[in-house]
């Protein structure tokens, strides 16, 4: 009995400690991309989500990235653009 | 409800799911990927990737780590490099002109004789070849 309590929890762990990994392999990038379009790389942690992250990659797809505007701000205009 | 009803509700609920599933997780990200990799000036079909089982991965890396042309527009435009002067061949060798050739300028009314012409140091009072006061007015 204590073998298999010994046994679930360790499995218990592994379980956790690999959802963790997976979820850190795709976590790293976007909330690198967050960044470095403006926003707050917690962003991220939402995109873990099932339905959340669809309603956040639609809303990031269509918002304005503060970083964009402020490379278009230091943007000297010219050629017409 | 007969058995004939049962499998159409069965089928159409299993196409209706099929068709939700597929704009859930085909359809959406894609339109999303494609705007956001337009947005950070690269090619916006590069979507398109995800729908290959790991390449979706591959292309969250390369977006994160990847430089944003959008981002760079105007802030890191390379400086002008500056022209290198042009390194023309030597001069060849010609003898210099002598330097007397320089003062050829005429100082009005003291190089030539205003009678015969013929030229004057500019200190004679009277020319030395025909003789007629050099004045210095001209």
């Amino acid at each position: 009995m204590d073998e298999i309590a010994a046994f679930a929890g360790v499995m218990v762990i592994f379980v956790i400690v690999v959802v963790l990994v997976f979820a850190a392999i795709v976590i790293i990038p976007q909330w690198r991309i967050f960044q470095r379009a403006g926003y707050s790389g917690a962003l991220a942690l939402l995109m873990v989500l099932p339905l959340v992250n669809l309603i956040v990659l639609l809303w990031f797809a269509f918002a304005d990235w503060p970083a964009l505007k402020a490379a278009q701000a230091e943007t000297p205009r010219r050629f017409g653009r | 409800m007969n058995p004939d009803e049962l499998g159409a509700l069965i089928a159409g609920s299993g196409l209706l799911f099929g068709l939700v599933m597929t704009l859930v997780s085909v359809v959406i990200p894609i339109v999303a990927y494609w705007k956001i990799i337009g947005k950070t000036g690269h090619p916006a079909p590069l979507a398109l990737v995800i729908l290959f089982p790991l390449a979706g991965l591959v292309l969250l890396y390369w977006l994160a780590f990847s430089e944003w042309p959008a981002l760079n527009r105007g802030r890191l435009a390379p400086a002008p490099v500056p022209m290198p002067p042009p390194v023309y061949p030597p001069a060849p060798a010609y003898p210099e002109p002598p330097v007397a050739a320089a003062p050829q300028t005429p100082q009005p009314g003291f190089r030539f004789c205003t009678g015969c012409g013929v030229s004057l140091e500019g200190i004679e009072r009277f020319c030395a070849n025909c003789g007629k006061p050099v004045n210095p007015g001209g």
